[in-house]
C-alpha cells in the first residue's frame, strides 16, 4: 500500500513541475552549448550556490547527516560490536541492559548487534536496488523520450505495463516463486517493480528537451546520438534523476523490509526486515519485548526520513520557488511571492 | 479524441499483457496445487489419487499454449476457475466475498488521506515560512517513512490491546449478523477505524507534500500575481486561483491510487485480521492456487487500468492545454 | 383488572399456581434427560488462522473443509484415540477383524438418525465407500488399494473384504472415513467439487448460520447419544494471522485454540492462571532425513556421528521454546505409544557425545583437514546442506542449531531456507542432501514406521516418493511391516514393532530429533471437561478430527 503511495507522491511533484511551469519560467540553468564559457561559469556558480544554500538549509543537512551516519555504521559496525549477532544464549527476551544494550531476542541473541549487522545488508540492498532501478529508468526514459516514434511507443508500452501491475502483490508472487531465497531475489524484485515511474518522468522531460535549441544545435553540428543523449540532455535532468534515485532508494528499503517481514527473503540472514519477521513470529509485542520490535523499525523510519529530507533539498535546488525564504525580510506573504517571481524573471 | 482512443487501445494491450504475465509466472515454477495438498495430508496418498486430484484441481499437463488458450477462452465466458485454497469454491465467489471489504476500507482511507493531505498542503503553502511550514512536512515525512506494518502493529498493540480503544480484529463484531442494519454498519465502521487510521497516517505525507510543492510553484505564476494585484481577498486567491490549478497533478495521482486500492491492502489485512482480497492473494501464493492468483491479478489489472484511463479522462477534461499539445 | 384478585390470599394462590404452571411447561423443554445446569452455553473455537471462510462442508475437501464438518456433523464408524491407542465403538457398535486380516465386519449402532430424521443404515456405509471408489480423487487414504469389496447383508451389518491382509486399514476405514447419507449424496453429480452448503449428518451439531467471518453450529436434537451434547452452540470466528488469534486468546474471548504461541506462559497462562491452560502432547517425530542414496549418508558410521553431535536439548529449549522434548531413539511417540516400547530400549535416550563422533568418523576413514572439517580418504570434504521451509520459523531455528552443532564437530553444514514447493519437490524426487521434516503418525507406531521406512513408499531418485524420502529399502524392515499388517493378534504386532525398533536404533535410517507437538490451549472459565495430561481421552487440538467431536461431547458448563 504505502510503497506505491510514497513513489506516486514524490513523482507528482516532478510531474507538476513539467506540466504547470510555463516555459519562460524555467530555472535559469539551461543554456546552449554554443556559449561554452558562459555555460561553465554558470555551472560553477551553480555549485557554489548549492554549497552555500546547503549550509543554510537544516532539513537537507539533517538528512545527509542521517544517511551518512547509517553508511558509517554499515561499514564499520560489524567490526565494533561485541556480541555475535547469531549466537544463541540463555538470556532469553531480556530488556535493554548494560550487557545487552538493546536487549535480547526469543533465542537469546543480542538485538543491538543484530541491528548493527543488519544495517549493512539493508542499506546495501536498498542502495543497490535503488541505483539499478534508477539506471534502468534513465536508460529507458531517455531513449524513449529522445527517439520518439515507434521506439517511444514500444518502450512506453513496456513502461506502462510495469506501472499498472501493482508492486506489492507482484513482489509477493515473484518472491514466493523464486527457487532460492535471499537478498538477490529481493533486490531483483524491488528493481523490477521500481524502475517504471522514474522512466516515465524522464521520458516526459526528455520529450520536451528534445525540441530545445541546444539540442537542435548539437544535432546540426553532427554530434552522435549517444553524446547528445548522455552529454547534453542528461546533465540537465540531473536534479530529477537525483530526486528519483533518492525516492527509489526509499522505496527499495521499504519494499525490501516489507517482503522480508512477510518471510519472502532469506530468514537466516540478519537484516532489519528479517528481524521484523522473527519478532513478529515470536509475538514480540504480545510478550512485551518492545525493544526487539522498536529498534529495526526506528532505523528504517530514520533512514527513510533522512532520505526524504535530502529529497526536499533536491526539490528546492531544482525549483527555486520551493526555497524557503528567510523570515523577517518580507512582511507579508504577498510581497514574498512577487519578490520571488521578480527574482526568477531577472 | 484520437488521443483518448489511442490511450484506450494501449490499455487493452496492457490488460492483455498483464493477463499473460500472471498466467505464465506460476506455471514457470515447479510444484502444483495437488502436491501442496498432498504434503498437507502428510503424503498419505496413492499416485492414482494424486492424478485424480490434479484433474480435479485443473492442473494440466497439456502444452503451455493449449492451457493459455483454454484460459483465455474461460475468461471470456466469465469463468475464473475453481480455487484450490478454498476448494471447491469458485474463484469468482471467493473474490466476490472479499473484494467489497477491501474496496470499502482502503477506498475510504485513501479518500480521507487525499482530502486531508491536500487541504493540509494548501494550508502549509498559504502559511509558508511559518512554524507550521517548518514543522508539518518533516513530521509527516517521518511518519510516511515508517514501515507500514510496523506502524500498524504498534498502533494495534497500544491502542487496541493495551488501551482497548479499538477492536482487535475482524471486519465487524461477530455477534451481529451481517446485513444492512444500523448495528452492523456501526460495528463495521468501528472495526475499520484503526486500520483506516494507520493507512491515512502512513500516506498523508505524500499528498501533502505534493500539494504543497504544486501550490508553491503556482503561487508564483503571473495570474496569481495579477489576482493579488487586483485586490482579491487572500482566501479567494489561494483557493480559486492557486489551488485549483495546483491540484491537477494530485488529482491524477489520486485516480491512479484508486486503482491500486484493490491490490494494496495485504499488510493491513494481515495485521488487523481484516477481511479482504490481500490475504486471499497471499494464501493463493502459498498454495500454488493458480486460478485464484490469476483471478485476483485480473481484477487488480482491470481496476488499475480503469483508473489510469479515468485519470487520463480527468486530465483532458480539466486541462485544456493538454488537449492542444497532444493532438 | 388482574391486580384485584392478588390483593386477597386467594390471589396469591392463583399467582403461585400460575407460576407453577408456567414452570411445568418450561421445564421439559430444558433438556429431556437431565435438569442439570451443565446444559447450555456457547463455545468459541479458533482452530487455526486460515482467513475468511467459504461455505464448504464437503468432508472430502481436506484442505479447505470447515472445522467441525469432520466429527461434529459427519461421524466415523470407530474412534481411535491417538493419545493411547485405544479404540471405541462409535457409529459401529462393534467390529471384527478376521484371523487372516482379510475381512472386517462392522455391526452398526441402531437408532441412529440423520439430522433430517431419516434412519442411518448399512446402505449409507456401503454407499460412502463405493463413492470413494468411484472418485479416486477423494481416496486420500488409498482405501481401495486394499479393499476388494463392500457388502451389507442387512441394515445393521457391513462386510468389507480386502485384497490382502491389512489390520492397519481399520484406522483409515474405521477412524478416518466419514459416513455420508445416501439419500442426499446419491444425487450429487461430482462429489469432488460439491461444496455441500447445507450439511446433513449423524453428528451432534447442525449448521445454524454462515458468513465468511463466522459460522455457528447448534445442537442436533436427534443425536444418538442420550443427554448429549451439553453445549448449545459453537462459534468459529475467522482469523488472518496468529497475532490476532493470540490477542483474542489473551483477552479471553476464545475458549479453545490450537495455536503455536511463543512463550505461552507469558502470553496466555499468566493473564488468568486459574482458568488458562495448555497442553502440548507429542504426536509425531520431527526427523532429519538423510538422502541414503548419496555418499556419505549411506555409511552407518557417518549417520551415527551426525546423530551423536546433535544437541537435542538445545533444539528443545531454544528452537522450540521448551515445547517439544527430544525424541526417543526408537522414534516411538511417547507416552502415546508406550505399550509398544520394547523393554530393551525402555531407558534409551539420545546424548551428545563429541568423543564418539570423532572415533566414529576416524573409524570410517575421515581425517580432520586444516580448516577443521573432516576429509575422507579421497580428499572429499564432509560438507552438506539442510533443507527447511523458510516460513516454518521454529524449524529454521532448529536447522541453524543443527548446523552449528555439526560445524563444531567438523562438518561443514549450511542451512537452505527455501519455498515450500522447492522443499517438498526436492524431498519427493530425492534431490536433497538432508532435510528436516515431519513423520506421519497414527494410533500405533506402525503408521509412522510404514510411511517412513516401507520400500513401497519410496521411489528411485528423480521419481516422486510418497513419504519414504530417504530411500530406505530393506527387506527385513518390509518383512516386519508385513508381519504387522497381516495379523490382528496384538502379540504378533508387538513383536513386529519391536523388530523395527531395533532397526531404528541400530541402523538409523533417519535421525529422530524432537517430538512434533499438538498445539492446544483452552480456558476453564466457561467450560470444563477438557482433555489434559491426566485425562488424555482424545487428541486435544481443535484441528484434530474426529477428536474434536469427542472433546466437545465431553465439555459442559463450569
Amino acid at each position: 500500500m504505502q510503497l506505491n503511495e510514497g513513489k506516486t507522491k514524490a513523482r507528482t511533484a516532478q510531474l507538476m513541475r513539467l506540466l504547470v511551469l510555463p516555459k519562460h519560467n524555467r530555472p535559469a540553468n539551461e543554456t546552449t552549448r554554443v556559449d561554452n564559457i558562459q555555460h561553465t561559469v554558470q555551472r560553477e556558480s551553480r555549485w557554489r550556490t548549492a554549497a552555500n544554500w546547503l549550509a543554510g538549509n537544516p532539513k537537507v543537512a539533517f538528512g545527509l547527516g542521517i544517511v551518512g551516519f547509517f553508511v558509517l555504521v554499515a561499514i564499520l559496525g560489524p567490526i565494533i560490536i561485541q556480541h555475535n549477532p547469531n549466537a544463541f544464549s540463555p538470556d532469553v527476551l531480556q530488556p535493554p541492559s548494560a550487557a545487552h544494550w538493546l536487549g535480547t531476542t526469543q533465542t537469546g541473541q543480542d538485538v543491538f548487534a543484530q541491528v548493527i549487522v543488519g544495517t549493512r545488508v539493508s542499506l546495501l540492498l536498498g542502495f543497490v536496488a535503488g541505483f539499478l532501478a534508477t539506471l534502468i529508468s534513465v536508460i529507458i526514459g531517455l531513449t524513449a523520450g529522445y527517439f520518439g516514434g515507434l521506439v517511444d511507443d514500444l518502450l512506453s508500452l513496456f513502461m506502462n505495463i510495469f506501472l499498472v501491475v501493482p508492486a506489492l502483490p507482484l513482489a509477493v508472487v515473484l518472491a514466493a516463486y523464486f527457487p532460492f531465497r535471499g537478498p538477490l531475489p529481493v533486490a531483483i524484485i524491488v528493481t523490477i517493480t521500481g524502475w517504471a515511474w522514474g522512466a516515465r518522468v524522464l521520458r516526459a522531460q526528455t520529450l520536451s528537451m528534445r525540441r530545445r535549441e541546444f539540442v537542435q544545435a548539437a544535432r546540426a553540428s553532427g554530434e552522435t546520438t549517444f553524446r547528445i543523449i548522455f552529454s547534453e540532455i542528461l546533465p540537465n535532468e540531473i536534479a530529477i534523476i537525483a530526486a528519483g534515485l533518492v525516492g527509489t532508494v526509499i522505496y527499495a528499503v521499504l519494499a525490501q523490509v516489507g517482503l522480508e517481514f512477510l518471510g519472502l527473503g532469506d530468514v537466516t540472514i540478519i537484516s532489519w526486515g528479517t528481524m521484523f519477521y522473527w519478532a513478529q513470529n515470536n509475538e514480540a509485542l504480545l510478550l512485551g519485548a518492545w525493544w526487539w520490535f522498536l529498534a529495526p523499525g526506528f532505523c528504517v523510519a530514520l533512514l527513510g526520513a533522512g532520505l526524504a529530507f535530502i529529497n526536499f533539498g533536491i526539490d528546492e535546488l531544482a525549483n527555486p520557488r520551493l526555497r524557503k525564504e528567510r523570515r523577517g525580510r518580507f512582511t507579508a506573504p504577498t510581497a514574498d511571492l512577487s519578490a520571488q517571481a521578480r527574482k526568477v524573471e531577472a | 479524441m484520437r488521443h483518448l482512443l489511442r490511450r484506450f487501445g494501449f490499455y487493452l494491450v496492457a490488460l492483455w499483457a498483464s493477463i499473460t504475465l500472471n498466467f505464465l509466472i506460476p506455471r514457470l515454477v515447479p510444484g502444483n496445487p495437488a502436491q501442496v495438498l498432498i504434503a498437507r495430508l502428510q503424503g498419505r496418498i496413492d499416485p492414482r489419487a494424486e492424478h485424480a486430484m490434479e484433474i480435479a484441481f485443473g492442473v494440466s499437463h497439456a502444452s503451455l499454449w493449449r492451457q493459455y488458450f483454454e484460459y483465455l477462452g474461460n475468461l471470456l465466458h466469465g469463468n475464473l476457475g475453481i480455487s484450490v485454497t478454498y476448494f471447491p469454491t469458485p474463484v469468482a465467489t471467493v473474490i466476490g466475498q472479499d473484494l467489497p471489504w477491501t474496496l470499502l476500507l482502503v477506498g475510504t482511507a485513501i479518500v480521507i488521506s487525499f482530502v486531508s493531505g491536500t487541504l493540509l498542503g494548501i494550508i502549509v503553502a498559504w502559511r509558508r515560512g511559518s512554524r507550521l511550514d517548518a514543522l508539518l512536512p518533516p513530521v509527516l515525512t517521518f511518519l510516511s517513512a515508517i514501515p507500514y506494518f510496523w506502524l500498524a502493529l504498534i498502533m494495534l498493540y497500544l491502542l487496541g490491546f493495551v488501551l482497548n480503544w479499538f477492536p482487535l480484529s475482524g471486519g465487524y463484531e461477530l455477534s451481529i449478523a451481517p446485513g444492512w442494519t444500523p448495528d452492523f454498519m456501526l460495528s463495521a465502521v468501528q472495526h475499520a477505524l484503526l486500520p483506516a487510521l494507520t493507512i491515512v497516517i502512513s500516506s498523508i505525507a505524500g499528498w501533502m507534500l505534493g500539494m504543497r510543492n504544486a501550490m508553491m510553484t503556482t503561487l508564483s505564476e503571473d495570474y496569481v500575481l495579477m489576482a493579488q494585484a487586483k485586490g482579491l481577498p487572500e482566501r479567494r486567491v489561494m483557493l480559486t486561483y492557486a489551488a485549483r490549478n495546483a491540484i491537477l497533478p494530485n488529482i491524477t495521482g489520486f485516480a491512479l491510487s484508486l486503482g491500486f486500492v484493490v491490490g494494496g491492502a495485504l499488510l493491513t489485512e494481515i495485521v488487523f485480521s481484516y477481511p479482504g482480497i490481500g490475504f486471499a492473494l497471499l494464501q493463493a501464493v502459498q498454495n500454488s492456487d493458480y486460478a485464484l492468483l490469476q483471478g485476483i491479478f485480473l481484477i487488480i489489472a482491470v481496476a488499475v487500468l480503469g483508473a489510469n484511463f479515468l485519470a487520463d479522462l480527468i486530465y483532458v477534461a480539466l486541462d485544456p492545454r493538454v488537449r492542444e499539445e497532444r493532438s | 383488572m388482574l391486580s384485584y384478585p392478588f390483593r386477597h390470599g386467594l390471589g396469591k394462590v392463583f399467582a403461585l399456581l400460575s407460576l407453577l404452571l408456567v414452570l411445568a411447561t418450561l421445564l421439559p423443554a430444558c433438556g429431556s434427560a437431565s435438569n442439570n445446569s451443565n446444559y447450555g452455553g456457547t463455545l468459541t473455537v479458533a482452530p487455526s488462522p486460515t482467513g475468511d471462510y467459504t461455505r464448504n462442508f464437503n468432508v472430502f475437501a481436506s484442505g479447505s473443509v470447515l472445522s467441525g464438518t469432520q466429527g461434529l456433523i459427519y461421524e466415523t464408524l470407530l474412534f481411535f484415540n491417538r493419545e493411547d491407542g485405544s479404540v471405541k465403538p462409535w457409529l459401529a457398535s462393534s467390529y471384527h477383524l478376521s484371523n487372516n486380516a482379510t475381512t472386517i465386519t462392522f455391526k452398526l449402532r441402531s437408532g441412529v438418525k440423520w439430522s433430517d430424521g431419516k434412519p442411518f443404515t448399512s446402505a449409507d456405509v456401503v454407499f460412502t465407500l463405493n463413492l470413494i471408489h468411484n472418485h479416486p480423487a477423494v481416496d486420500y487414504s488409498s482405501l481401495w488399494n486394499v479393499i476388494k469389496g463392500v457388502s451389507a447383508p442387512d441394515d445393521q451389518t457391513v462386510i468389507v473384504t480386502l485384497k490382502q491382509p491389512s489390520s492397519p486399514l481399520l484406522w483409515y476405514l474405521g477412524g478416518q472415513t466419514y459416513i455420508l447419507p445416501q439419500h442426499l449424496w446419491s444425487n450429487v453429480s461430482n462429489p469432488v467439487t460439491y461444496t455441500n452448503p447445507n450439511p446433513v449428518g449423524t453428528g451432534p451439531y447442525l449448521l445454524k448460520s454462515f458468513s465468511p467471518q463466522l459460522y455457528v453450529f447448534d445442537r442436533n436434537p436427534h443425536f444418538w447419544q442420550p443427554g448429549k451434547p451439553y453445549i448449545n452452540e459453537i462459534r468459529y470466528p475467522s482469523f488472518n494471522s496468529n497475532t490476532s488469534a493470540d490477542l483474542l486468546l489473551s483477552q479471553g474471548s476464545v475458549d479453545w485454540t490450537g495455536l503455536f504461541t511463543p512463550n505461552v506462559n507469558k502470553t496466555f497462562v499468566s493473564r488468568d492462571p486459574v482458568h488458562n491452560h495448555y497442553w502440548f502432547p507429542p504426536n509425531n517425530v520431527v526427523t532429519l532425513y538423510l538422502n541414503l542414496t548419496k555418499y556419505p549418508f549411506n555409511t552407518l558410521a557417518v549417520r551415527q556421528a551426525i546423530s551423536a553431535a546433535i544437541d537435542r536439548n538445545k533444539l528443545y529449549n531454544v528452537g522450540e521454546g521448551g515445547y517439544e522434548p527430544p525424541a526417543h531413539p526408537t522414534a516411538l511417540v511417547l507416552p502415546a505409544n508406550k505399550n509398544f516400547l520394547s523393554p530393551t530400549y525402555a531407558n534409551a535416550s539420545f546424548a551428545v557425545d563429541t568423543a564418539k563422533v570423532a572415533s566414529l568418523l576416524q573409524g570410517a576413514g575421515f581425517r580432520k583437514g586444516n580448516d577443521g572439517i573432516y576429509v575422507d580418504k579421497s580428499g572429499k570434504r564432509l560438507a552438506f546442506n539442510i533443507n527447511v521451509v523458510s516460513g516454518w520459523t521454529d524449524w529454521v531455528t532448529d536447522s541453524q542449531i543443527l548446523a552449528s552443532n555439526l560445524q563444531a564437530v567438523g562438518m561443514d553444514v549450511k542451512v537452505n531456507t527455501i519455498s515450500f514447493n522447492a522443499y517438498y519437490g526436492s524431498l519427493q524426487t530425492g534431490t536433497f542432501d538432508t532435510a528436516i521434516s515431519w513423520t506421519s503418525p497414527g494410533p500405533t507406531p506402525y503408521f509412522l514406521y510404514n510411511s517412513m521406512l516401507a520400500s513401497t513408499n519410496t521411489a528411485p531418485i528423480g521419481q516422486p516418493a510418497t513419504s519414504n524420502f530417504e530411500r530406505w529399502s530393506d527387506p527385513t524392515t518390509d518383512r516386519l511391516l508385513q508381519q504387522y499388517t497381516s495379523s490382528p493378534d496384538p502379540a504378533v504386532q508387538q513383536e513386529a514393532i519391536a523388530g523395527i525398533q531395533k532397526i531404528m536404533v541400530e541402523q538409523l535410517p533417519t535421525i529422530p530429533l524432537i517430538y512434533g507437538a499438538t498445539w492446544y490451549e483452552y480456558s476453564t472459565a466457561h467450560f470444563v471437561g477438557w482433555p489434559d495430561q491426566q485425562h488424555p481421552y482424545a487428541m486435544p487440538a481443535p484441528y484434530a478430527y474426529p477428536d474434536e467431536e469427542i472433546v466437545v461431547l465431553n465439555l459442559h458448563q463450569a
